[in-house]
């Protein structure tokens, strides 16, 4: 089935991964997975947002292999399946049919803003902020400079 | 009052891009509409009985009057002339088409507004007491917060698949004007002898099907805190809140069904191990935001024109129901009426819109709020000036003195809009208020509410009414269900049930009895929850049983 | 279909890009009740929720509804009390909301 890793590029192999429902007990799942080289969590639907969180609990608890997204999700929750802390996603040949990788990288794309600190490379608006308070007194202490 | 910033702008222009995007991958067919739908919810979008209906965000019931003026424009130019405000503070559109969205939401744009999560299974906007920075009875202005919590509620990342909606409220004041216990977190801020100002959280409040009131699980949280510990809250709750029915999945079945202690338990041993320094919010943050939120200059003013004014009944009537003091010498606060009689509650032409968005920024620093009973709020009006409002209002039918009186009936849309809805409650709410058209009659009633739901969701708050009336589907036909003894403030309590449901027809009667039961058998000084509280309920039932029900049935 | 619906029963639908109501006329959609195509047995109702379905599929409505009907004096009514609503519009009598003034704002 069609993987599209965080980058955006398109996987197609066929690999081994571990899969866990997203109800698993973090302990659990700690217990057994932790050396897993690559964990799914399965998303019954693309509205059941409990994968979120977990994968938010995996990654404190110092799960360092690659977690996947695996249901029908859609291409408008990838930015924030990457913000949680999940590396791919995987979903049916139907729906890649239907939401073919340009609009995975489309939809990706027109979120560039966030107002959390997350797991992605983008800056929060939180931290903007503080840099450019940062900037500005930096700039004022320039301009009293003699 | 708030005003964006390049970022917050930034990021709404953003998601208006985004929504564009997905209403033309939803006609496309590229998302289907069990796909779309999380997605128009987000935005503000149902679609309702007979259209698609638009919630316009105003966060915490404040917005300025060029705010208010595009609101007239959308009304005027993409919906029949006229918008509902709403009891979570908002204003709603009952008849967008689907392809004006991304044109309206640009427009909303151009004044700092937005859709975003006014529906959804999400962190909804976050609503606060409507004389937040006015109020003398305030302890810190609640809107700050609220701010701060939209800011960080707004598409975050881990919380937009929520097992159900998630309703944040907060107060400021001794007095609860923002129904914080009916919230799933309610958030008072308190000032502590020792630790100074922080909050105070209750959870697990939340109407509908099985009313719950909120209870406290932090008895004391600081401002640099306060994120971080919500988010422990968010957590525990979207990882084990139900996910198998859609009544029992609202953070107050968790809290019941796991235990208070529990609960509380999970929720400390989540906010123990997450790291919160992302969301911890440092000082000068908390300046910035609070800023924006200073009195605007309030000039010294006699009071001369307003004392001469009080000669006229009127004037002082509407002197009496509808100001309140404000902190500054001089001035008050100055609710309007959306409640006519005979009229829509909470509904407003986009003619008045404009009115009111041309006498807020004549009387009122321009700026106004909106109040979850329905009604709007001028927040800073000199009392010289109240005359000539008073009088300007009056030319645009806003001038009912009825703030807190019978007439001031909180309704939810119900069967003539909503699509959930099992009875209308709109007619019920206008031949109430023509009943009690008096205004002698209104005065010697006193304080009450009357809250009208069209269906078991609740959304008048009709437990938490004076008196409540749900309409139900009976056989084919709108039956209507009348609790009383509810109460909406901190002390808050669950109306109780009088008696079997009625027939439409039959409530104008049966409300007036229960009013003519109450006049008879108060006592000097009481209000009709005084009487209640005195008596209870069972002096109540022989006004309903005149009727010739049968009252042992179906209680 | 949650329940069987019975005959006689009409076919509405929400226009997906405008959201309003519609019904099948048995060739197209159309927002006069008058016009909707009256289904007389169960056959013609499952071949309406085949008709439903296929325009479903291609996006043009959303949310169907059987709605089992009354035909009274040449005027169809609703035999279910939601739908008697969703047929007649609002019951609020709004006159003529003004909109003066409003359709451009200088803000
Ligand atoms: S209470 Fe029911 S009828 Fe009224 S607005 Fe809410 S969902 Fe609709």
């Amino acid at each position: 089935m069609p993987i599209i890793d965080k980058e955006g590029n398109f996987l197609a192999v066929a690999d081994n991964v571990e899969t866990i429902s997203n109800s698993a007990a973090i302990a659990d799942v700690m217990a057994q997975f932790a050396n897993a080289e690559i964990l799914g969590i399965i998303f019954p639907t693309h509205h059941d947002g409990r994968g979120y969180s977990l994968t938010k609990k995996l990654r404190r608890a110092g799960f360092n292999g690659k977690l996947r997204a695996i249901g029908p999700l859609i291409p408008d929750q990838f930015s924030d399946l990457i913000a949680c802390g999940f590396d791919e996603i995987e979903i049916s040949d139907e729906q890649f049919l239907r939401q073919p990788l340009v609009q995975w990288l489309a939809a990706k794309e027109i979120s560039q803003h966030s107002y959390q600190n997350n797991n992605s490379t983008k800056t929060s608006i939180f931290q903007s902020r503080r840099q450019k308070i940062a900037a500005n007194r930096h700039l004022n202490l320039v301009r009293e400079l003699p | 009052m708030y005003r964006y910033d390049e970022f917050d702008a930034a990021f709404v222009a953003s998601r208006n891009a985004q929504f564009a995007n997905q209403v033309a991958r939803r006609l496309d067919g590229s998302l289907s509409e069990d796909e779309f739908r999380p997605i128009r919810l987000r935005n503000g979008v149902y679609l309702q009985l007979h259209a698609y209906m638009l919630r316009i965000a105003i966060p915490y019931g404040t917005l300025s009057a060029k705010q208010m003026r595009v609101l007239a424009q959308i009304g005027a130019k993409y919906d029949k002339g006229y918008g509902h405000f709403t009891t979570r503070q908002n204003i709603q559109f009952n008849w967008i088409k689907l392809i004006d969205v991304p044109q309206i939401l640009a427009e909303l744009a151009e004044v700092s507004m937005h859709c975003i999560q006014t529906s959804g299974n999400c962190i909804r906007n976050v609503t606060a007491d409507h004389f937040a920075g006015i109020a003398k009875d305030e302890i810190a202005d609640p809107r700050p917060i609220a701010e701060l919590i939209r800011q960080w509620s707004t598409e975050h990342p881990e919380f937009l698949y929520l097992p159900r909606k998630f309703k944040i409220a907060v107060t400021g004041a001794s007095a609860d004007r923002a129904v914080i216990r009916a919230h799933d977190i309610g958030i008072q801020i308190i000032d502590d002898v020792k630790r100074g100002i922080g909050f105070r959280i209750y959870a697990g409040g939340g109407l509908g099907r099985t009313p719950v009131i909120g209870k406290i699980i932090k008895e004391f949280v600081t401002h640099e805190k306060l994120l971080g510990y919500l988010e422990a809250v968010l957590r525990t709750y979207n990882s084990e809140g139900r996910r198998d029915n859609k009544y029992k999945a609202r953070i107050k079945i968790l809290v019941n069904e796991t235990g208070l202690e529990e609960f509380i338990k999970q929720v400390e041993a989540e906010y123990a191990i997450s790291d919160t320094s992302s969301v911890d919010v440092d000082a000068d943050e908390i300046a910035r935001i609070n800023a924006y939120f200073a009195l605007p200059k309030l000039l010294g003013r006699s009071e001369t024109k307003y004392d001469a004014a009080l000669n006229d009944s009127a004037f002082a009537d509407f002197a009496k129901y509808n100001t309140i003091p404000h902190k500054i010498d001089g001035y008050v606060a100055t609710t309007i009426s959306l409640k006519p009689i005979g009229g829509i509650p909470g509904d407003a032409t986009s003619t008045q819109m404009l009115a009111i968005a041309d006498l807020a920024d004549k009387y009122s620093s321009g700026e106004i709020r909106i109040t979850h009973h329905q009604n709007i709020v001028f927040p800073h009006v000199a009392k010289d000036d109240l005359p000539e409002l008073c009088a300007a209002l009056g030319a645009m039918g806003l001038a009912t003195a009825n703030v807190g009186l019978i007439s001031d009936i909180i309704a939810c849309p119900g069967l003539d809009y909503c699509a959930l809805a099992t009875a209308r409650s709109i007619p019920i709410a206008q031949e109430i208020s023509k009943r009690f058209e008096s205004s002698q009659k209104q005065a010697e009633i006193g304080n009450i509410s009357i809250n009208i739901s069209g269906c078991i969701n609740a959304c008048a708050h009709h437990h938490i009414g004076n008196i409540g009336i749900l309409g139900l589907e009976k056989s084919g036909r709108e039956n209507y269900q009348i609790t009383i003894g509810g109460d909406a403030t901190l002390d808050m309590a669950l109306g109780e049930r009088l008696g079997p449901g009625i027939d439409a027809e039959d409530v104008p009667d049966t409300i007036e009895r229960i009013i003519n039961r109450y006049l008879h058998l108060r006592e000097e000084g009481e209000e009709f929850i005084d009487t209640y509280r005195r008596l209870g309920i069972e002096h109540f039932r022989v006004a309903f049983a005149n009727q010739g029900q049968i009252l042992s049935e179906d209680l | 279909m949650k329940n069987k619906i019975p005959a006689p029963a009409i076919l509405s639908a929400h226009d997906l890009r405008e959201g309003y109501v519609a019904y099948w006329t048995g060739e197209l959609w159309s927002r006069d009740i008058n016009q909707a195509k009256i289904a007389h047995a169960d056959d013609e109702i499952i071949e309406m929720e085949t008709v439903a379905a296929s325009f479903i599929a291609q996006n043009i409505i959303v949310d169907f509804a059987i709605i089992p009907i009354a035909h009274i004096a040449y005027k169809i009514t609703s035999k279910t009390l939601r739908e008697s609503f969703l047929i007649s519009g609002p019951t609020i009598d709004y006159g003529e909301p003004s909109i003066e003034g409003a359709l451009n704002v200088s803000i």
